[in-house]
């Protein structure tokens, strides 16, 4: 039967095998978004695509929740060793070596790894192989969860993820990584000294998260660095060059109170929080945590008058706020008065568990008095989270409806086990002056309702 | 080339390879690193740029994304997503899927090509060798024997 060319369906135009011509690049795109053993499953469709995943898969993710093993193997934890009996690790093996085409992106996913010896068979591997994009994300800490000194040679790194990881010391001749730009490291044991080097010889990092880590010192010099995390502990920290920084998150664990003061590198002495907010000047997004405000007054109690202005700062959030400690409050209404552009702010409460709570009269004292002079002109959005209706809780409260001329939401989200009498609160809460004529007051203890209406948050 | 609106928003002239003619903003038009390129350099004919590998069909799709994609800004990435999902599943099938990835890779928009890549992923994503073939008409050109090497030498990856 012959088919002149108009006679043509589109039906059968359509029975054409378009996907197997479709150039590398594409190909790459559509294997490297698969899951990676149904990535593998395709050398089985034809002889085309025989080769194409080890060839043409640049990018390689191994999540153990993805990864389904048909046969009997025990997923159990094996020795140091190459019989390695625990699938994920052998598999990743696998894969990686009888994969032949450049590698732009390596992610691990998994509970954890349990040979040092394959560990370090990769990072060799992938030095060679011009990794873009490194993730190492591990459930548990293990002994094995050593990253190899050869790490340090993947020099085209863009991005880096690691978690509960050890990283060794940088080595002396370690050059950076010249093109990273995003660094996220959870969990990872590395020494003060190394991050210090590491951070200032990735001079295009913009993009820096230390999540639970724990620090000698802190000490951060990153000309382009545009936003900063840390939750965790150190004993001291300064930025000694961050002129680009707009948000910083800073959490310190509870209880690890830093022993030292805030030291200034350069003339190694301690400095005043309000003559040397440098660091604070260009940040548009402030989020502080109440160890952390205790830190900054342990190095030196805010004065009345502030000396420096916060003039970017447009978001401040205080963390785990406990509102009867009187040195904290001063810090925070500190801030506050020194931030003129200040629109949105959030202080998430510290909830008491019923415990009893020292005299909070200095605190209310010390918040009625404030409230004379406090002028928020600028405030639009503000939110109480925990909210349990305690007298400082109150004065607070008052302190934004009174001094914020332009407030346009008032949003309170109750701690309801700690909260006693909420119909009293309610009403009170109704007769309080407000300062805004356009001032709504959002009461509701489901913080997925409030995100709804409340965006900036 | 370029006629300038009342905004001052600078247009510009696409031409597919049928011959069919579309206005768009330069703003819109320059979200493929392409033509970007091409306009950077002064590479217009008679006033339009001519795209020999694109048909009018599927280039009025690929404006319509740039027009959404320039037009919304990072806090309605929600929406955005929500947008794109029904913009690939209007293509429908995945003849007019390769069609708009072809598009996408040849005018370079990482966003639409990422996206259609996710989608023809999507589609074959724990399916057997048998049903893809099906599905992409793909023709199984080996041997049962030859078949059963390439199986087990896969093996290793399954058990």
């Amino acid at each position: 039967m012959s088919w002149s060319r108009s006679t043509r369906s589109r039906k059968q135009i359509d029975n054409l095998d378009r996907i197997s011509n479709l150039p590398d690049n594409v190909i790459d795109c559509i294997l490297s978004k698969l899951p990676i053993q149904d990535a593998i499953d395709t050398s089985l469709l034809s002889k085309t695509w025989q080769d194409k995943w080890m060839l043409s898969t640049s990018s390689l993710v191994f999540d153990d929740l993805d990864i389904h093993f048909s046969g009997s193997c025990d997923h159990h934890y094996g020795d140091d060793d190459d019989d390695c009996k625990y699938c994920f690790t052998k598999f990743v093996n696998s894969a990686l070596f009888l994969h032949h085409g450049p590698i732009n992106r390596f992610v691990v996913r998994a509970q954890t790894i349990t040979s040092r010896k394959k560990l370090r068979k990769w990072i060799t591997h992938l030095s060679m192989k011009h990794v873009e994009d490194f993730q190492l994300v591990l459930g548990v800490t293990h002994k094995d969860h050593e990253l190899p000194p050869r790490f340090y040679t993947f020099h085209h790194l863009t991005r880096l993820e690691l978690r509960n990881l050890v990283m060794p010391n940088l080595p002396p001749d370690f050059d950076g990584f010249k093109s990273l730009t995003t660094m996220d490291l959870n969990s990872v044991e590395i020494a003060s000294r190394s991050l210090e080097r590491l951070i200032f010889l990735c001079p295009q990092l913009k993009t820096l998260k230390l999540i639970y880590v724990s620090l000698d010192y802190l000490c951060i010099n990153a000309p382009k660095l545009e936003s900063f995390e840390f939750i965790g502990s150190f004993k001291s920290a300064w930025f000694e060059s961050t002129p680009s920084l707009v948000m910083l998150c800073v959490r310190l664990y509870d209880g690890v109170l830093p022993e030292a003061r805030w030291v200034h590198s350069t003339y190694n002495r301690c400095i005043d929080l309000d003559q040397n907010m440098e660091f604070l000047s260009g940040i548009h997004t402030f989020d502080a945590g109440m160890q952390f405000l205790k830190f900054l007054v342990a190095a030196s109690p805010p004065k009345q008058v502030p000396a420096a202005t916060l003039n970017s700062l447009v978001r401040l959030q205080l963390s785990r706020f406990k509102l009867h400690d009187l040195a904290a409050v001063e810090t925070a209404l500190f801030l506050i008065r020194s931030s003129p552009n200040l629109q949105f702010l959030k202080v998430s409460l510290r909830r008491s568990h019923g415990r009893d709570n020292p005299s909070s009269t200095p605190v209310v004292q010390f918040l009625e008095e404030a409230k004379c002079s406090l002028s928020l002109p600028k405030l639009s959005q503000a939110m109480l989270q925990w909210f349990s209706g305690t007298e400082p809780e109150m004065e607070l409260l008052k302190i934004i409806l009174a001094c914020s001329p332009w407030l346009q939401e008032m949003a309170i989200v109750p701690d309801i086990p700690s909260l006693k009498g909420e119909g009293s609160i309610l009403k009170a809460l109704l007769c309080l002056p407000r300062a805004s004529v356009l001032a709504e007051i959002k009461y509701s203890e489901s913080m997925t309702e409030m995100r709804r209406y409340h965006l900036q948050f | 080339m370029s006629i300038t609106t009342e905004n001052n928003e600078k247009m510009i002239t696409l031409m597919s390879s049928d011959g069919e003619e579309f206005v768009v903003e330069e703003a819109v038009a320059a979200q493929s690193q392409t033509i970007k390129h091409l306009i950077e350099d002064g590479c217009s004919t008679e006033g339009s740029i001519p795209l020999p590998n694109v048909t009018g069909r599927v280039l009025s799709e690929v404006i319509q994304y740039c027009k959404k994609h320039s037009s919304s800004d990072d806090k309605e990435e929600k929406e955005l997503e929500a947008w794109d999902a029904e913009f690939v599943k209007a293509a429908d099938d995945h003849v007019a899927l390769t069609d708009l990835m072809m598009a996408a890779n040849f005018l370079d928009i990482k966003g639409l090509l990422d996206l259609v890549a996710q989608t023809l992923a999507n589609m074959i994503t724990g399916k057997s060798p048998e049903e893809v073939r099906r599905m992409w008409n793909i023709k199984n050109d080996f041997t049962p024997e030859e078949a059963e090497k390439v199986r087990k030498e896969n093996q290793w990856a399954f058990e």
